[in-house]
């Protein structure tokens, strides 16, 4: 989808750049490679250090943020919705039963994709922006960010008791940075060599999974971060 | 990351983007006084303390200690605010500055996605 818009907005003078966070670069290969118009025009690029979690405010995925021409921040991150959720699509049948659950879960939510979409191409088409969020972090929040980096350090340094110890403090400082439970989760879930894991459900060293911390916040509604719209 | 609890001025302005002028600690059309900032006889400031001031988050463990983003309304990646520079690195590795990508004098959307 956002290879559509890519071209889509040109004419516009809007590039997309499209970041994939992963602290193994290798896993979002496969789908750059996949996405070679985006390759091509050299927009599609890779967080291997959760740097636009701490720095950008990008807790969770899908986000975006959008920028003017002079490089200041026209709408600060928020969830960015381009293709339609689940809705009333039926469970894929022969999902493992928590895989399910959390499809059901992920129905139980609102669709706002149309609305993303058209807000999006108005600020495209005319600049308007939605009224700004206050994006700014708790120190709870700064401190989670800080404790991730400072585990993924450990994680180079094959430190792994260290680099437990400080991601199990990022997920309880900040229990809504999603990317860096789930990046925690995917990494102790996701056999050697395999596409990463998107059940993390026996998450080992590291407390709560995907699904049962996913009801532990009240279900999908407080799973994205609040849009402007 | 810094290593210790003492960290050079030098250190904290590669690490955050304040600045040490002689009125202090600055960044953009900010100030905080150096008075109340402890220095030791090389000039080192104590790390959790200027974090405390700048209004940066530390957490520290095992003798390292990194340095979070900035906390509170109305900072960070805010409307208004310039993007920050982040490094990234494209599909073959090769690091890419979130400043040359301003360069171009476009807008932009920037867009997060993850494989997990």
């Amino acid at each position: 989808m956002w290879q559509g818009l890519h071209k889509e907005f040109q004419a516009h003078d809007v590039d997309v750049i499209v970041i994939g966070i992963d602290v193994v670069p290798e896993q979002c290969h496969q789908y750059m490679d996949k996405a070679t118009e985006l390759i091509d025009a050299g927009v599609s690029l890779i967080d291997s250090t959760h740097t636009t979690v701490a720095a950008l405010n990008f807790r969770n995925v899908p986000m975006a943020l959008w920028v003017n021409a002079d490089g200041t921040i026209a709408l600060p991150a928020h969830s960015s919705p381009v293709t339609p959720g689940w809705g009333d699509r039926p469970v894929p049948e022969g999902l493992p039963p928590r895989m399910a659950g959390r499809i059901e879960q992920l129905k139980a939510g609102v669709d706002r994709h149309q609305e993303y979409l058209t807000a999006l191409r108005k600020w495209v088409q005319t600049s308007e922006t939605p009224p700004p969020l206050d994006t700014g972090l708790t120190e709870d929040q700064a401190m989670s960010a800080a404790a991730f980096e400072l585990g993924d350090h450990f994680r180079v340094a094959g430190k792994t008791d260290q680099q437990v110890a400080c991601w199990r403090a990022a997920h309880e400082l900040d229990p809504n940075n999603w990317s860096a439970k789930r990046q925690a989760w995917t990494l102790v879930t996701t056999a050697d060599g395999a596409a990463p894991d998107l059940i993390q459900e026996d998450t080992g060293p590291y407390d709560g999974n995907w699904l049962d911390d996913l009801v532990a916040v009240g279900g999908i509604k407080n799973y994205y971060p609040p849009t402007p719209w | 990351m810094i290593t210790a609890e003492l960290v050079t001025a030098s250190d904290w302005e590669a690490g955050t983007g304040w600045h040490l002028e002689d009125k202090g600690w600055c960044e953009g059309d900010r100030c905080i006084p150096l008075n109340g900032l402890t220095r030791d006889d090389e000039g080192r400031f104590h790390a959790q303390e200027l974090a405390r001031a700048t209004g940066r988050a530390v957490y520290a463990a095992d003798g390292l200690l990194a340095v979070g983003p900035e906390y509170g309304s109305g900072t960070g990646a805010v409307a208004g605010s310039a993007l920050p520079n982040v490094t990234l690195t494209d599909r073959q590795g090769n690091p890419v500055t979130v400043a040359s990508l301003v360069s171009r004098r476009r807008r932009m959307v920037i867009h997060a996605w993850a494989p997990w």
